[in-house]
């Protein structure tokens, strides 16, 4: 399976499954990135003579919270945050996961049993809880709530890569290079990466999606980004309190973070079947 | 078992298949009388597959278009028209009258029922039979397709059968219900070489048992020959040749018909394994660029200008008097006769 | 049962030991990494001396050698001696248990309702595969994929009791009301958002395992031998792609408690969940290690007693 990219492009792009998330990704990201600069209200800015402005009172898009603040300027500067997590965590994890797959994949032996065991080992544990206990053993933050997502993320990719890599070796052609005297370095780089590329950019995306959510249990249940920074998960803190007389607090956060991960979700499943068409449908 | 029957079993008119695109069997129309077995030859693409589905009803999202005609079962009278026959009254002629093997008998067969259990289910889907007699009659099938130990074999997964056996269970699930017609699909082409002359002389021993009438579709003229009473000679999604199995071998009509068999090696060589349709060069047009001439004109040697490529010749009668039914779609076929 | 097949049990339980040995000694360094000393409740009591802090230390193996604290707890892990609440020196074990049940019928409702809805929409995604209908249903499947757990349940609350005052906004029971019928509504909603969430797993197994045997020739031939379309459905379709589903519900699990966490918090039930987040707020370490060390011990049994049924009930695999 090798990649063009043109003809992946337009794969992509023709079908709304995939066009949809391939706009909407880059437009949330820049969004978030510049939409708080031209907002007229700082995410910080507490007005305790306007709170719980339901959405487009008085200026306010998305309405204000419990103390004023403006939610759309929150929810930007939140996604800034999650989307920041997200991509981080995911470019660590895959860095990791893909070195580690391509490791285990490529020898058999014991490697690849070490590898696997410590995977399965860590998988025991349902992943919100052991993120949940990372994050209460460690000082909360952004670099904590990063480390600790990469943590059980990374598996997934290498999961994928040990898999691809395997696939891969077996190959005749690879088979015949490395008769021929090519040297690990040499097959791993010029035969092995560029091949399994395309699946470890699949599982990249999905594991946005996947980082995304997890960051917003981790910050909703109080264990993640402290107040008053904002982050997708933690706007919805304390809406649960508010629920009945001001619902938009909840569900306004909450849709964007189910309209994000939807789309980042969508996105992989779109570029797999743009990558490899025979595999549509199946 | 009488086959003295003046009306066909079967009566295909002018079967037109397509999905959606352009046609892939084109104005089809053959007869199976009854007790009697047809090979149906050609090369893939050729719509002997896709033409023998439609008659089952088989084919999902297909545009049917024309007539095919079942004849009633004998002493109820009344016969069928298959085509646009609704799916509840089709399913229930599948099996009980009409029937169908395929090529490859393993993934035709449940891998997580055994074969006991396979069987007793089609019974029970087509006959009144239960508790013993249910068993008998499973029983009595396999000794029917010759495995030797029937009762070990009902308990048996498919995949502990060698291919042979899993394509006579396979047989004798399909004649279960006695029906008057069975389709088979390329049934010897995945087994070994001793294998398949086995299986066919089961089937035809079957037919020369039951009376049942058999179209047997492959594109290995060899196995046509150890089988067929009658070869239908089908090229893109046409019959170009339709003729009875002693006549067709030893002089055909067609040009492709004569490009085919000059092609295949001797007879007896064949039966070796080397039979497969030596196609002659060229390839055969795909559904979209057939045009309105004679199909087979750009891989004929005999193609004439004017006459092969005006228009498409018309499938005509070229028995001599008293003779058996012998068609053939060539312009030329009577300069070109030996 | 051949000797095949006691090899392969063996050596399932021999990966599946290690495994355990390897997630217990993953829980104790966590349990070291926490800040607050087992010791840190006794140093504010009144009249405390280090004299009498050492002797506790010493009485609690706390001046003894890692290695040696490991196999100690160890051998409590493995005797049923979990430690002691921090919170209100209650053993940990039994705080567990006491919990479970809550969590044991909620997950079992949200089993029920996952199963169902996946199990059919699978189905119904692999019987018009390429049509509206597959794409509708993968698309459904992959929104339910994104939702978090907690907004789910927020917008169930508001909807459906609070607009609608159908159910209870959370908790087992109202004061008062010991019905069944009270239970079940106060069920509803958890069951409900935790059952959701957790359709895709299924749903994404069934539609690949399903479209797999549809693709097969033996559906063919069933139709052709002239069996009818819904024996086919359930005894070859639904038969076939259940059967490697049984695996998947070992890998469930997981996501499962995941879910029951988040679901319960939310909602006010008072199972594991809630249990393991009321103990991470009062840093109650013990309790924290139990449920940890408990759902470890749960996954794997599960998913070894996933692997076994697999075995029995797979004509192909019993040899």
């Amino acid at each position: 399976m090798t990649m063009r990219l043109p003809s992946v492009l337009r794969r992509l792009l023709s079908h709304p499954r995939g066009m949809v998330p391939a706009f909407y990704v880059p437009a949330i990201i820049v969004l978030c990135a510049i939409g708080p600069w031209l907002l007229p209200f700082g995410e910080l800015h507490v007005d305790l003579y306007h709170r719980f402005l339901p959405p487009l009172g008085d200026g306010h898009l998305l309405g204000t919270d419990e103390i004023g603040r403006d939610v759309l300027s929150r929810v930007l500067m939140g996604g800034r945050v999650s989307l920041l997590v997200g991509v981080v965590s995911t470019a660590i994890s895959t860095l990791i996961g893909t070195t580690v797959g391509i490791v285990a994949g490529y020898h058999a032996g014991l490697s690849r049993f070490l590898i696997t065991t410590v995977i399965d080992t860590v998988l025991c544990f349902p992943v919100v809880f052991l993120l949940l206990t990372l994050a209460a053993v460690l000082h909360p933050g952004i670099g904590t709530i990063i480390g600790i997502i990469t943590l059980v993320s990374w598996m997934e990719v290498a999961r994928v890569a040990q898999a691809q890599t395997r696939i891969v070796r077996q190959q005749d052609y690879v088979t015949a290079v490395v008769a021929m005297g090519a040297g690990d370095a040499q097959v791993l780089f010029r035969e092995i990466l560029p091949n399994i590329l395309p699946a470890i950019i699949v599982s990249a995306t999905l594991n946005i999606a996947r980082a995304i959510l997890l960051e917003s249990y981790v910050s909703y249940l109080g264990y993640g980004i402290q107040p008053p920074d904002a982050s997708w998960g933690n706007l919805l803190n304390n809406a649960q309190e508010y629920l009945e007389s001001d619902p938009w607090l909840a569900i306004i956060p909450g849709a964007v973070i189910v309209l994000t991960v939807v789309m980042f979700n969508l996105l992989g499943d779109a570029l797999r079947d743009a990558i490899d068409p025979a595999r549509r449908g199946s | 078992m009488t086959r003295k029957t003046t009306s066909p079993l079967l009566s295909v008119r002018n079967l037109t298949v397509s999905f959606g695109g352009p046609d892939i069997v084109d104005d089809l129309s053959f007869e199976i009388g009854h007790g009697e077995i047809v090979a149906l030859v050609g090369e893939s693409g050729s719509g002997k597959s896709v033409g023998s589905l439609a008659v089952m009803g088989l084919l999902e999202n297909a545009d049917i278009r024309g007539s095919a005609c079942l004849a009633g079962a004998q002493g109820a009278g009344g016969d069928t028209e298959l085509v646009g026959l609704p799916a509840r009254q089709m399913r229930a002629l599948r099996g009980r009258r009409i029937s169908m093997i395929f090529q490859d008998p393993l993934s035709s067969l449940d891998p997580l029922q055994t074969i006991g259990s396979q069987i007793r289910e089609v019974l029970r889907a087509h006959t009144p039979l239960k508790g013993p007699a249910l068993r008998a009659r499973a029983i009595a099938l396999l000794e029917q397709v010759g495995i030797v130990d029937p009762e070990g074999c009902l308990t048996l997964l498919p995949q502990r059968l060698s291919g042979g056996m899993r394509q006579r269970v396979m047989i004798a699930l399909a004649i279960a219900a006695e029906p008057d017609l069975l389709f088979a699909d390329e049934p010897t082409t995945a087994l070994d070489v001793t294998v398949q002359a086995q299986v066919l002389r089961l089937l035809k021993g079957l037919r020369d048992q039951t009376g049942m009438a058999m179209v047997f579709i492959t594109h290995n003229l060899a196995v046509a020959s150890a089988i067929a009473d009658r070869v239908i000679v089908l090229y893109a999604g046409q019959v170009v040749e339709d003729a009875p199995a002693e006549v067709f071998f030893r002089r055909p009509a067609m040009p492709y018909s004569r490009a085919l068999l000059s092609a295949a090696p001797r007879l007896e060589a064949v039966m070796g394994g080397y039979g497969h349709l030596e196609a002659p060069r060229g390839q055969v047009p795909s559904p979209g660029q057939r045009g309105t001439a004679c199909r087979f004109a750009s891989r004929c040697d005999d193609v004439r200008e004017g006459v092969c490529l005006a228009a498409m010749p018309p499938l005509v009668s070229i028995a001599g008097p008293g003779e058996t039914n012998h068609t053939v779609r060539c312009a030329r076929w009577e300069e070109l006769a030996p | 049962m051949g000797s095949g097949n006691i090899l392969y049990v063996l050596r399932l339980g021999g990966l599946k030991l290690l495994l355990l040995l390897l997630v217990s000694i993953a829980g104790f360094v966590l349990l070291h990494l926490a800040p607050g000393d087992p010791l840190s409740q006794f140093t504010l009591a009144p009249g405390m001396t280090a004299e009498r802090l050492a002797q506790i230390a010493h009485g609690m193996g706390l001046d003894q050698p890692l290695w040696r604290q490991y196999l100690h707890w160890l051998y409590g892990i493995m005797t049923g001696d979990w430690g002691r609440s921090f919170r209100d020196q209650a053993p940990v074990l039994g705080i567990i248990v006491s919990h479970l049940a809550a969590t044991v019928e909620l997950g079992l409702a949200a089993l029920a309702i996952s199963f169902t809805l996946g199990v059919g929409m699978g189905l119904l995604g692999a019987l018009r595969s390429g049509r509206v209908l597959d794409d509708v249903t993968s698309v459904v499947s992959i929104v339910l994929f994104s939702l978090p757990t907690f907004w789910l349940g927020l917008v169930f609350i508001y909807v459906f009791s609070v607009r609608l005052h159908w159910f209870p906004t959370g908790n087992v029971s109202s004061p008062g009301d010991r019905s069944v019928v009270g239970y079940l509504r106060h069920l509803a909603l958890p069951a409900l958002t935790l059952g959701l969430v957790s359709v895709p797993v299924w749903s994404r197994y069934m539609r690949t395992f399903a479209g797999e045997i549809l693709k097969q020739d033996q559906i063919r031939t069933a139709r052709a031998l002239g069996l009818s379309s819904g024996r086919i459905i359930v005894h070859r379709l639904l038969r076939g792609a259940l059967l490697p589903m049984i695996p998947v519900a070992g890998i469930y699990l997981p996501t499962l408690l995941s879910g029951a966490l988040v679901t319960e918090t939310v909602f006010s039930w008072p199972g594991i969940g809630r249990l393991f987040l009321d103990s991470l707020q009062y840093r109650d370490y013990p309790v924290v290690m139990g449920v940890l060390m408990f759902s470890a011990i749960l996954v794997l049994l599960s998913s070894t007693l996933a692997e076994l049924v697999h075995h029995a009930a797979d004509p192909r695999l019993r040899a």
